[in-house]
């Protein structure tokens, strides 16, 4: 397997009869590598009687699996992690479901009996939050809802809708007392008149003020009543104290029992699902997808000994029309994840699109050490990376890819750094390789200018393979971004820096000749498209709307070109400004301490944090734009679907 | 500073997903296409590409049309969640429960009408990454009583209880549907309360209009069409609201016709709606202006200082826009109707 490219993969076709259904299922469940394709829509039979029976069997899988996470809550079981060894799907939902009834039954009875008592108890606690506000009124409590003269609501609303209710009722005389309230509801008690009777009901409904009614036991004075209620809510939590302990042995006893049927269930519920993206021909199941070219023959192999009534076709991809787009599965050690997710987070790679993972690795951490050259603060930034890669703590798990990115960086502004004679911002500790950016700004911007060139032209020689690769030879040899651009921008390219150094490397003429030819491929690349698609007419819309905006194009291609190229001078830019920012704070330590002392070093460490956090942030997002700006968008169109191959997933919230 | 770090990466990818947001060229040759089947066919030249050439023949109906583009939301959600500041996550994964919320309404709908999941579930909007409720399994239970006990631990749960009371009274979804969106937007704009500096000052801003149109919308509906009284409209508009307070919505309710409200809380608007429409026509081509007027001022959030909230929160909207509009396209052109009769309803205003 090539790094610079994405797996191989192999179209899978198999047509089997009805009695390997099963069978191939748990082929392909099993198997790891298989990517489905939702072949649901092909629907070729009159007779769907069977299938029908499937569909069925799946909504009974869905039902049973729901029945048993709802007996495992009520229990308080949390489903274990996915049990690989001993858990077998199985066919008819029935034989699970007889082993369930029982269970759930008992857990029901249970459960129905503490949910009618927690019932009461919130019953009874709201009517101690009725009473208790009138603790003290040595009065008969039916006298204080005196229905004679004033029209009142007793009952219990969401405590934030209570604001907006009393707002609500500012245009007629009431009084809305809340009673008790909690997080959620809040009990009130809304007075008004009978003469607003229906306003008032209009309104306290839509408030989903819900009423209580009170019982008949609900006489005597607030006092008594709350006694009552009270001995009554002891009670029936003695009750639930039971029966809580009834549950808590049947959930020690059923635990083990209850997750095995669970990933029975669940497995088989989803090897229905798989059976239900099967496409169904007249007589036969049609399964099509993709697995990777080097598990092909297993696979098959597997396939084709359930008997000679499978038919198992595999296509390789350079058998496969061009418009079909095989799934990518880039496989990269652990020390390039973190490369691999800067070029996903752009795009997927294409399938037949070269893989740019290690180009990124090589040039990343090239960009990255140009412009924070310094040896000192490049070893300090590879070692955080060092900490980040092998860390343990939770927290920085999630970084753990990026580790390599920042060492790497590190290692490289640390070589440049070397190069440039930085070290923690002390130009004169260590004497450059090269020469110091602040000493030799010009040069510096013209090197790395024709750094941009070289690696805008490794672009674009990028882009050519991967049109050859793709056998797109009209964009290959006639686009912007193929042979007829590169030829074009390198000979432009030679014309400045031959006049410019008044040497003649290659002839004026030819170059001229070169660049005319260039312009002329460039301009006719959607006609030659055209052509070889055997489209008409040739010139869409007209010679003239063509030719305009062939022409418009062009000096984009151009301005593009004069562009890119530009932007690579911000890694001398950068490299100039980082050093400027450290001799910044150079100047700042001796002005606090021109004796050297504990303030200067002091000013010399936090400027030296400081740099490391915000010009390594800053120059990270330099890099990643010259990454995806100037140089994917040469080459990298993305768009790759990414390879997601059938596992059974052992999260119990998410499904196949 | 600390904001440009903060924002820096996904300041790159609300770039990318502008720049892939239909151009008002694209728009004009999808309205020009004669029928659906042309329709696709120029959508697949632009972004949308994957996404039509992913249905097949068999399916190029409006209906799968509008669940297959409707996968790009949860997608550009994920990147640009990622992506953004932790101080932000939480906001953006709330805006996204409004798709989740969506299709929990269309889902006790479809348990209401009898509907089975296999119809229901190319409705209902796709939500990728991101965790939604077992709406498969909701359905299965047949009743909508049983689909609210699977809601628990979810944060639809309590208003769905305490609407459930007045459900199963009245035998009407309303209750249940006017709760949840109050308590939704509750909690977004809770959220945006938690935020500090610009990122406040532009999520109020954007979320407070959508909820300014809300109440404008709600407040004429229940008044126009369920002729409901003064103090129940109150109780079912959002009294958090930035612009469209109580004062308004009372007017709304004392008859005061939506046009005089909104004209005078928008005075760009004046005289876009034709005063000579009936109520109920004018309310509906209210909503349309000022989600386009809503449109306008999201466009605005992309001048100037990149580095915040703004432009994060003016492209999820404009996103949602594109996306209905494209659906009404798409049944328009399948239904071959004739430009005057869908173009009022379009957010994105056509070069006929």
């Amino acid at each position: 397997m090539s790094v610079l490219q994405a797996e191989k993969m192999t179209r899978v076709e198999i047509e089997f009869p009805q009695k390997h259904l099963d069978a191939v299922t748990k082929i392909l469940a099993s198997d790891g590598a298989f990517q489905i394709e939702d072949l649901s829509s092909l629907n070729m039979r009159k007779e769907t009687k069977f299938d029908d029976d499937l569909v069925e069997r799946s909504t009974q899988f869905v039902k049973l699996e729901a029945d048993l996470r709802k007996s495992m809550d009520q229990l308080n079981i949390m489903p274990t992690k996915f049990p690989e060894s001993d858990v077998v799907a199985v066919v008819d939902p029935a034989v699970l479901k007889d082993s369930h009834d029982a269970i759930k039954q008992e857990i029901t009875s249970l459960d129905t009996k503490l949910t009618e008592i927690n019932g009461n108890i919130t019953t009874e606690r709201n009517y101690l939050n009725i009473t208790t506000p009138f603790e003290s009124l040595d009065i008969e409590f039916s006298s204080i809802r005196n229905r004679h003269y004033i029209y009142s609501i007793l009952g219990i609303m969401p405590s934030d809708k209570v604001k907006r209710f009393e707002d609500s009722l500012s245009k007629i005389p009431h009084i809305l007392l809340p009673l008790h309230k909690d997080e959620q509801n809040t009990t009130v008690l809304l007075l008004g008149t009978h003469q607003h009777r229906d306003f008032l009901l209009h309104a306290a409904r839509s408030a989903y003020l819900n009423s209580l009614d009170l019982p008949d036991s609900f006489t005597g004075t607030p006092r008594e009543i709350m006694d009552r209620t009270k001995a009554n809510i002891a009670e029936l939590e003695a009750q639930m104290k039971e029966i809580s302990a009834e549950l808590e042995l049947l959930r020690s006893q059923e635990m083990t029992k209850l997750n095995q049927l669970y990933w029975q269930v669940r497995l088989s519920r989803m090897m229905y699902e798989i059976i239900g993206r099967f496409g169904k021909l007249k007589n036969d199941y049609l399964v099509a997808g993709w697995i990777p070219e080097r598990a092909q023959k297993q696979f098959a192999k597997k396939v084709d000994a359930l008997g000679e009534d499978v038919i198992v076709n595999l296509l390789p991809d350079n058998d496969l029309d061009e418009n079909i787009r095989p799934p990518v599965a880039l496989h990269h050690p652990a020390r390039l994840l973190g490369f691999q997710k800067l070029v996903t987070i752009y795009s997927m790679p294409g399938y037949r699109e070269i893989d740019p993972t290690i180009i990124v690795a090589v040039l990343f951490p090239l960009l990255f050490g140009a412009m924070f050259g310094d040896l000192g603060q490049g070893l300090i930034l590879a070692l955080g990376g060092v900490l980040i890669f092998r860390s343990k703590s939770l927290g920085l798990q999630r970084y753990r890819p990026l580790g390599p990115v920042v060492i790497l960086s590190g290692l490289s502004a640390a070589l440049f750094g070397w190069i440039y004679g930085s070290f923690f911002g002390f130009e004169e500790l260590i004497k450059p390789l090269w020469k110091r950016p602040l000493d030799n700004i010009m040069e510096i911007l013209i090197i790395t200018f024709a750094g941009g060139v070289l690696i805008l032209s490794f672009a674009n020689i990028l882009s050519i393979l991967n049109d050859l690769r793709q056998k797109d030879w009209v964009h290959a040899f006639f686009s912007g971004k193929g042979t007829s651009g590169l030829l074009l921008y390198w000979s432009l390219l030679l014309i400045v820096i031959q006049s410019m150094l008044k040497v003649t490397i290659i002839p004026i003429t030819l170059l001229e000749l070169l660049i005319f030819l260039c312009i002329l491929f460039i301009m006719a690349e959607n006609a030659f498209e055209r052509v070889m698609a055997h489209k008409k007419p040739i010139f869409q819309g007209g010679f003239f709307l063509y030719f305009i905006t062939a022409f418009f194009e062009l000096f984009e291609t151009l301005l593009g070109f004069l562009s890119n190229s530009l932007s690579f001078v911000r890694l001398g830019a950068f490299a100039v400004a980082h050093a400027g920012l450290s001799s910044v704070f150079m100047l700042l330590a001796e002005m606090v301490s021109p004796s050297k002392g504990l303030t200067y070093w002091l000013v010399i460490v936090f400027g030296n944090i400081f740099i490391i956090g915000f010009e390594g942030m800053i120059v990270s997002i330099q890099t990643l734009r010259l990454q995806y700006y100037e140089f994917f968008s040469k080459f990298f169109k993305g768009g790759g679907l990414r390879y997601k191959p059938l596992v059974f997933n052992n999260n119990p919230k998410q499904g196949v | 500073m600390s904001n440009v770090s903060a924002y820096g990466l996904v300041n790159v990818h609300i770039r990318t997903a502008i720049g892939e947001l239909l151009s008002p060229e694209n728009w004009t040759k999808l309205s020009r296409s004669n029928d659906f089947q042309t329709f696709l066919q120029n959508l697949s030249e632009t972004v949308y590409s994957p996404n039509v050439n992913a249905i097949s023949i068999e399916n190029q109906n409006p209906r799968f049309f509008a669940h297959t583009i409707r996968k790009r939301i949860p997608d550009k959600f994920r990147v640009i969640e990622k992506a953004a500041p932790d101080t932000v996550k939480e906001l953006i994964n709330k805006i996204f429960q409004f798709y989740d919320l969506s299709n929990l309404k269309m889902v006790l709908r479809g348990i209401r009408a009898g509907e089975p999941w296999d119809k229901l579930k190319y409705l209902l909007t796709p939500t990728g990454y991101y965790p939604t409720l077992p709406y498969n399994a909701m359905v299965n239970q047949g009743s909508i009583e049983a689909a609210i006990a699977l809601t628990k631990g979810s944060d639809y749960y309590q208003s769905l209880s305490n609407a459930a009371v007045r459900f199963s009274k009245e035998d009407s979804l309303f209750p249940i549907e006017v709760l949840l969106d109050l308590d939704y937007w509750k909690r977004v704009w809770d959220e945006v309360q938690n935020l500090t500096g610009d990122d406040k000052k532009d999520a109020c801003e954007i979320i407070g209009q959508n909820l300014d149109k809300y109440n404008l919308i709600w407040a004429s509906r229940y008044h126009v069409f369920h002729h409901l009284q003064e103090a129940e409209i109150i109780n079912y508009t959002m009294g958090f609201a930035p612009n469209v307070k109580d004062k308004e919505i009372r007017q709304i309710a004392d008859g005061v016709s939506i046009s005089d409200v909104a004209e005078r809380l928008y005075p760009e608007l004046k005289g876009k709606v034709d005063p000579a429409l009936n109520e109920a026509d004018r309310l509906s081509r209210w909503e349309v202006e000022l989600d386009r007027y809503f449109a306008k001022r999201c466009k605005h959030f992309f001048i100037g200082n990149p580095f915040n909230l703004g432009p994060i929160l003016a492209y999820i909207f404009l996103l949602e826009f594109e996306i209905r509009d494209l659906t009404l396209l798409s049944e328009a052109k399948s239904l071959n109707l004739p430009k005057e009769r869908y173009m009022p309803f379009l957010i994105h205003e056509i070069m006929a």
